[in-house]
């Protein structure tokens, strides 16, 4: 858990807490709008992806898509993923859990988040194109990533270990 | 009406030498007999004596002993007599045939009574009109050109030679020649009845209505031509105006008579003196200026550049801090609902820092860098508007550049004109020539009687006439007859038993061969097996079209010639005594045999078969329709007698 003093202005603004819990919750909406209540590591997953201004670019335009063979044809998923998701993820982590000490998110006992209602504005607006697509990739994310099957299965199509 | 053949007469080179065969027309006649006994000049006779251009019959004995080939022809009640001397040289052939026509039921002429007068123009003429072939219809042939039919088309459906009959390439006699296959296409809709006779009527008025309305617009020209044209009268005007011959410009719409009045007061126009402007320092000076504007002009675009990115920049650091300043602001979407003072993570239970301060420093974060925006927001207004006044500045400059180019342009055209003014008193005086002679003439023009412009009326006729010619009736009703005749086809390839019988089976003009449309695809004769289908196919195909047109009354003879049909059935090289098939192959040639007794006997005396054949079958259906049996070396075309005389 590292505090956010250590990093520079520009990061703690463009990763501050309450962006990374925006995200998070996101995603959980999301999933939760399709496959009920959201697991952790997708949950973290999700947001370190949509973060990525590389993958939000090669993503499919459907959530119809097959995940498997996304991340088969798309071998450099694997690659950015291992790159960046422990720098990504540290960052997301303070944001999910300033979410959880608000009560915008609760855990139960199988480490499955639920989005309280209302926690956060229903439509996704914004000034910032960056920000919009950020949070509408963690939106999507959150409802494609259970398509690939169990947790476990679809973290190892990304390559990556929670 | 048309002609069958009633008999074939040879003449030996001995006085009194004279072998007729007799045939019997509207029947079936079978002339069978061993290996080189003339069968085959059967037909190259007929072909010889109908004004072919070459010399068809080959070498042998036929050749040796015969001088004179004849034909007799029928027609109704009347006969007609066609004899050709063989060629002198045997190679070329003779220019002139002897055509006489004869009360019905009389024998060949005598050797005496044979006066060759018509020359082979002549006679292919007299043979088309005996066979009711329309002279005068022009068949539109390939390349834009027409023809007529002859009696030489005609016998493309009327003859089957021995390396024909089953030819899997060839389904026409003389298909493998040269121009040929495109000649066959052409005719055939003809011999079809498909081509309209008034068609050819048609054709003709409109190339002469064409022919007409060239001579009209001709004439019209000419007098147009002849007349003072006002345009030319203007253009000269205006050559004289540029020469400087004429004080004033003059308005491009005067009247004839005015222009030719302003054209004579030229004439007695002398062209005056240019001056010569010193313009020397002029030139000098504007090149300066130009120089000068064109470095004050880079100067300010660089400026401009300058400016312009300075924006950018600040513009970029706004983008940038915007998202900032967005994403730390989703505090505000977050609905918290408690303060978030505990000090304890609800997940693992270690101490972190509680909420609070983290909503604290994003509070602080966003404090600074709205203030950051503010400064930089501040001056952008400030450089947009130094940006546009340097750029109403460049403006200027530009105007500045243009209107010195175009000082300096007028200065050079002054200069120009002034080194050309022995050139230009040149050119005053050429258009002063010119326009002499064009008012000499305009003088001279007498007004002759107007022209009747029926071009109108031409052209309204021309267009109906393309509109009738154009709708193509001819392709519909070519393929109306051709499907009908595709039905004859596949009804005898059927009752033959041929392989793809079972299929659709048509005529196909553009191979001129036979295909089958099987569900995998056409299946042309040329890639379908065996002799018997080759054989069986040609039979089909002829039969028909024979039956069509005795059906309809068309203009060929009522002839079927066919050489050796059977060879299919023996090997390619025999030469034996054997004459008998036995088995499979039997039965099948038989089957050939009664599909064309059946169309001579449901056409009723109005089509006559002639097949020369090597086997001898002891069927009643053959062996009533023989006429002529050469076996044993007893008997041949050319009888025995006159071989012995002449050795």
């Amino acid at each position: 858990m590292t505090a956010p003093v250590e990093f520079s202005r520009e990061e703690r603004a463009l990763f501050n807490p309450a962006f990374m819990a925006l995200v998070s919750c996101r995603a959980v909406q999301g999933h939760q709008r399709d496959a009920g209540s959201c697991p952790l590591p997708i949950a973290v997953t999700a947001a370190v992806m949509a973060l990525q201004p590389a993958i939000r670019a090669i993503l499919p335009g459907t959530t119809r898509a097959s995940l498997p063979k996304w991340a088969e044809d798309n071998q450099a998923v694997r690659v950015l993923m291992a790159a960046n998701a422990p720098g990504l993820a540290a960052m997301v982590r303070p944001g999910i859990l300033l979410s959880l000490q608000t009560d915008l998110l609760s855990l139960d006992q199988s480490a499955l988040l639920t989005l309280r209602p209302r926690a956060i504005p229903a439509t996704i607006t914004g000034t910032s194109d960056t920000v919009v697509a950020i949070q509408k990739t963690a939106h999507m994310l959150g409802r494609w990533l259970p398509t690939g099957g169990s947790t476990a299965t679809t973290l190892t199509l990304l390559g990556v270990r929670p | 009406m048309t002609y069958q053949i009633k008999s074939l007469a040879l003449y030996g080179h001995r006085p009194g030498q004279m072998r007729v065969l007799a045939l019997n027309p509207g029947r079936l006649n079978i002339i069978t007999g061993d290996s080189r006994t003339g069968k085959t000049s059967i037909w190259t006779i007929t072909d010889y004596c109908m004004g072919s251009s070459d010399y068809p019959v080959r070498a042998g004995k036929v050749r040796d002993y015969t001088s004179i080939f004849a034909l007799q022809l029928v027609r109704g009640d009347q006969q007609l007599f066609i004899a050709r001397s063989a060629p002198e040289n045997s190679t070329t052939p003779a220019p002139r045939l002897c055509l006489q026509f004869q009360s019905a039921g009389a024998p060949p002429l005598t050797r005496d009574d044979i006066d060759f007068t018509f020359p082979l123009d002549a006679a292919r003429r007299l043979l088309s009109e005996f066979c009711g072939i329309d002279r005068t219809i022009r068949i539109p042939a390939a390349r834009g050109t027409t023809m007529s039919p002859s009696i030489r088309h005609a016998l493309f459906f009327c003859l089957q030679a021995q390396n024909e009959i089953a030819n899997p390439d060839h389904l026409f006699h003389s298909q493998g020649h040269e121009w040929r296959p495109q000649a066959i296409r052409d005719t055939l809709p003809y011999f079809l009845g498909a081509v309209d006779p008034e068609q050819a009527i048609r054709h003709a008025r409109l190339r002469q209505l064409r022919t007409e309305l060239k001579n009209v617009e001709r004439q019209i020209t000419q007098v147009a031509q002849a007349a003072p044209a006002p345009g030319q009268a203007r253009a000269l005007i205006a050559e004289a105006e540029s020469a400087g011959l004429l004080p004033a410009p003059v308005d491009d719409t005067v009247s004839l008579d005015e222009a030719l009045s302003i054209l004579a007061s030229v004439l007695t126009h002398a062209p005056g003196e240019l001056g010569y402007p010193d313009s020397t320092d002029h030139t000098a000076l504007l090149d300066r200026e130009r120089q000068e504007l064109r470095s004050r002009h880079q100067q300010i675009r660089a400026r401009i550049t300058e400016l312009r990115q300075t924006l950018a920049e600040e513009s970029s650091y706004l983008v940038q801090a915007r998202d900032q300043r967005e994403r730390l602001a989703s505090l505000g979407l977050l609905g918290t609902a408690t303060d978030g003072t505990g000090q304890h993570c609800p997940v693992c239970d270690s101490v972190v820092s509680p909420a609070q301060q983290t909503i604290q420093a994003i509070r602080e974060d966003l404090e600074r860098l709205d203030s950051d925006v503010a400064f930089v927001s501040d001056d952008s207004p400030l450089v947009q508007s130094m940006i546009a006044a340097e750029e109403e500045q460049l403006q200027q400059l530009r105007a500045e550049v243009v209107r010195n180019r175009e000082q300096r342009q007028a200065l050079d055209a002054g200069v120009r004109e002034a080194a050309r003014y022995r050139s230009q008193a040149l050119r005053a005086a050429s258009v002063q020539g010119r326009i002499s002679l064009f008012l000499e003439n305009a003088a001279r023009a007498e007004h002759a009687p107007p022209i009747a412009d029926t071009r109108e009326e031409l052209n309204r006729e021309i267009t109906d006439l393309e509109e009738v010619l154009g709708s193509d009736t001819q392709a519909d009703r070519l393929s109306s007859c051709l499907s009908l005749i595709n039905q004859k086809i596949a009804t005898k390839a059927r009752t033959l038993g041929l392989e793809h019988s079972e299929h659709p089976v048509r005529l196909d003009l553009r191979r001129l061969s036979i295909v089958a449309d099987t569900p995998r695809g056409p299946v042309p004769l040329s890639d379908m097996g065996s002799g018997e289908n080759w054989l069986g196919y040609h039979i089909a195909a002829l039969l028909s079209l024979h039956e069509w047109f005795a059906e309809q009354g068309r203009p060929l003879p009522r002839v079927l010639v066919l050489d050796q049909p059977s060879q299919v059935y023996f090997p390619s090289d025999y030469d034996g005594p054997q004459v008998d098939l036995a088995g499979e192959d039997r039965t099948s040639l038989l089957r050939v045999y009664q599909a064309i007794n059946d169309t001579v006997s449901h056409l009723d005396a109005g089509f006559q078969v002639i097949v020369m054949e090597h086997a001898d079958l002891e069927d009643d259906i053959f062996r009533t329709a023989v006429v002529e049996r050469w076996r044993g070396g007893r008997a041949a075309l050319i009888p025995p007698a006159w071989i012995d005389q002449g050795d």
